[in-house]
């Protein structure tokens, strides 16, 4: 039995979702454990249920049967409320195609968790700002997201994800709309700003070229983990290019 | 709340960061608000000035016709020992002759122009444009060849002949002198309006006999007109009316036998169903483009509550200026075209249309509102990991 810790703990997870009036299981029973400290890649088929796994972590959908438990906290004992609380002081999200907003610079799109969250404007856009320096991004501070090229929106929406020190980071197939330096140079910044000592950060992919940032790898098939091994990292974090 | 703000900066940049959209939807409430404004305001006019001659009497509370009579611009003369009939009912505190009846004025080159002279009473003149003069003194009539123009019908008609006072016209082959101009719609028929005394006014129509339209009476002190007017109705056998209900039933009238209602509503209920479809569908499809973006809020930990206060901030901003331009371009078009020309002459934008086509466009962003936020609330939060 995998201790309980401060990590992320799905046991039998189960989840279906209705297909023209029939229910169709997506996760059947699934187990998974990540730690914290560690980059957990979660790699697998189209469809084989990534993308409700990650959902059901985030507390954006509830499962239907089975116990998970992210970051010590019962998902489950969490009234709706305190789910949207939660996630937005613990949990960071990196997705695929950005999802920043169309009409705000790069650091009001960054400062959009802190404000959320009850911080000032300024304090909030400064602590932004400081962030996206960190990312390599000072420069483009007040560029809207059309100004910027692929890979530096996914930095900005990186530094969105990091900016209020969340304890769990979601990364949604992160370098698949990049092409292969880009994507591999935001790995490089996932693997050097976003793990640390606490932090669990999941990563779905099905780049392979990315799979050497692994310190655990979680094979999914079907609605099941079929294999899940922890590693050696083989690709190292190279500081923040500047662009 | 301090963070409220920046949710604003958020909503509003959202709205506007795709300009030619934000433009369609800004562009499509204005047009909405514009046909509304427009045409409901020409309907009202057309209506209002179908009453004109009640308004025009204010001194007068009750008016007294022949039974067959429904509206003032289709009147049935009487002789003008009514008048006296209608005095020596009890209740009337005094009743005064009106005459009205179609005119022709030779113009300079010797064509015809038709008027609708209305003779209002020598001695008193009640029923004179005394509200509405723009040149002149309805005290004027007072004169024996005096007569008040509509100024903007005499602009029209005349063009030749100087707007001034002292012109000489001739209606209905007598001379008669322009003494002053007021402000009046045109009949129903499209005829200018002119004011003179009744006397004139039967000289220039050459009727001998039959020489009182309307009698207009005025109830005692502390009488109530619609009780004066039913005992006027049993001891003369004419049709009395108090003001306010001449006015309803002539409007009434206009609505079931003049088309004004079938011809109007049709084009403003073309003005909601084309605003409803252009508004609707735009700010829908706007909030459908939209629904990643708020999920994407949803899913960093942004409330329900904050969402559907954005939502409701963009629909307010895009009603607020499509209304402002829309109903702006309408008063424009008033204030250009309404005072001279043609069949749009004395038409006007009144507050209550302005207020009334505000409430219906918010209500209906609102209502197209309820149904983008619909569709966010119920948006899968798992479609921000997707493509």
């Amino acid at each position: 039995m995998h201790p309980q810790g401060q990590g992320i703990h799905c046991r039998k997870l189960e989840r279906s979702f209705e297909s023209a009036g029939v229910r169709q299981p997506v996760l059947r029973g699934l187990d998974l454990d990540a730690d914290p400290g560690e980059l957990t890649m979660l790699i697998g088929p189209s469809g084989c249920g990534k993308t409700t796994l990650i959902s059901v972590i985030a507390g954006l959908l509830r499962c239907e049967g089975g116990s998970i438990r992210v970051l010590g906290q019962d998902l489950a004992a969490l009234s709706s409320r305190q789910l949207l609380d939660f996630r937005l002081r613990r949990i960071g999200f990196v997705f695929q195609q950005y999802n920043l907003i169309w009409g705000l610079g790069a650091a009001e799109n960054v400062a959009v968790p802190l404000v959320a969250a009850g911080q000032d404007w300024a304090s909030a856009t400064g602590q932004a700002t400081a962030m996206l320096d960190r990312l390599g991004l000072a420069d483009h501070a007040h560029k809207l997201p059309r100004q910027l090229s692929s890979g530096q929106q996914q930095r900005v929406a990186i530094a969105r994800a990091l900016v209020h020190d969340p304890d769990l980071l979601l990364c949604d197939e992160p370098t698949a709309a990049l092409d292969a330096r880009a994507g591999h140079h935001v790995m490089e910044l996932l693997r050097g700003i976003a793990v640390r000592p606490g932090r669990v950060v999941i990563v779905v992919s099905h780049d392979q070229r990315v799979f050497g940032f692994a310190d655990r790898i979680a094979e999914m098939d079907d609605g099941v983990v079929v294999r899940s091994e922890r590693r050696v990292a083989t690709e190292t974090a190279y500081p923040p290019a500047s662009s | 709340m301090r963070r409220h703000p920046f949710m604003i900066r958020v909503a509003l940049a959202m709205l506007t960061h795709d300009k030619a959209k934000y433009l369609a939807l800004v562009a499509g409430i204005a047009f909405a608000s514009l046909l509304i404004s427009q045409q409901a305001a020409i309907f009202w006019s057309a209506l209002r000035s179908s009453t004109y001659g009640v308004q025009s009497a204010s001194a007068a509370d009750i008016w007294v016709m022949k039974s067959n009579v429904e509206i003032l611009d289709l009147a049935d003369p009487m002789r003008e020992a009514v008048v006296n009939q209608v005095r020596s009912v009890p209740g009337v505190q005094w009743a005064v002759p009106y005459y009205q009846a179609l005119g022709m004025v030779r113009t300079r080159q010797g064509s015809f122009r038709p008027v609708l002279v209305i003779g209002v009473d020598d001695a008193t003149l009640i029923g004179a444009p005394a509200a509405r003069m723009v040149a002149g003194d309805v005290r004027c009539l007072e004169r024996p060849d005096a007569v008040i123009f509509d100024v903007s019908g005499y602009q029209q008609n005349f063009p030749d002949l100087p707007v001034e006072l002292g012109v000489e016209i001739e209606i209905g082959q007598t001379r008669a002198v322009v003494g002053g101009f007021c402000k009046a719609p045109p009949a129903w028929g499209g005829q200018t309006v002119v004011y003179t005394t009744r006397s004139l006014a039967v000289r220039m129509s050459r009727e001998t006999e039959n020489t009182v339209s309307f009698v207009l009476a005025k109830s005692e002190p502390g009488r109530q007109p619609r009780q004066v007017a039913a005992e006027i109705e049993r001891q003369t056998g004419l049709k009395a009316r108090a003001s306010v209900d001449f006015a309803a039933e002539i409007i009434g009238w206009m609505l079931r036998f003049s088309g004004v209602a079938e011809f109007f509503g049709v084009t403003i209920l073309m003005g909601v169903v084309i605003g409803v479809a252009i508004v609707g569908q735009t700010f829908y499809l706007f909030s459908v483009e939209n629904v990643k973006q708020f999920a994407t809020l949803k899913a960093i930990g942004v409330d329900n509550r904050r969402v559907l206060g954005m939502i409701f901030l963009q629909a307010s901003t895009v009603a607020v200026l499509g209304f402002a331009l829309g109903v702006g371009a309408a008063s424009l078009f008033f204030a250009w075209f309404g005072p001279g020309t043609g069949g749009l002459r004395g038409m006007n934008m009144p507050v209550a249309i302005f207020v009334g086509t505000g409430v219906f466009i918010y209500l209906m962003v609102v209502a197209s509102c309820f149904l983008s936020i619909r569709r966010v609330l119920t948006a899968d939060p798992a479609i921000v990991f997707r493509n």
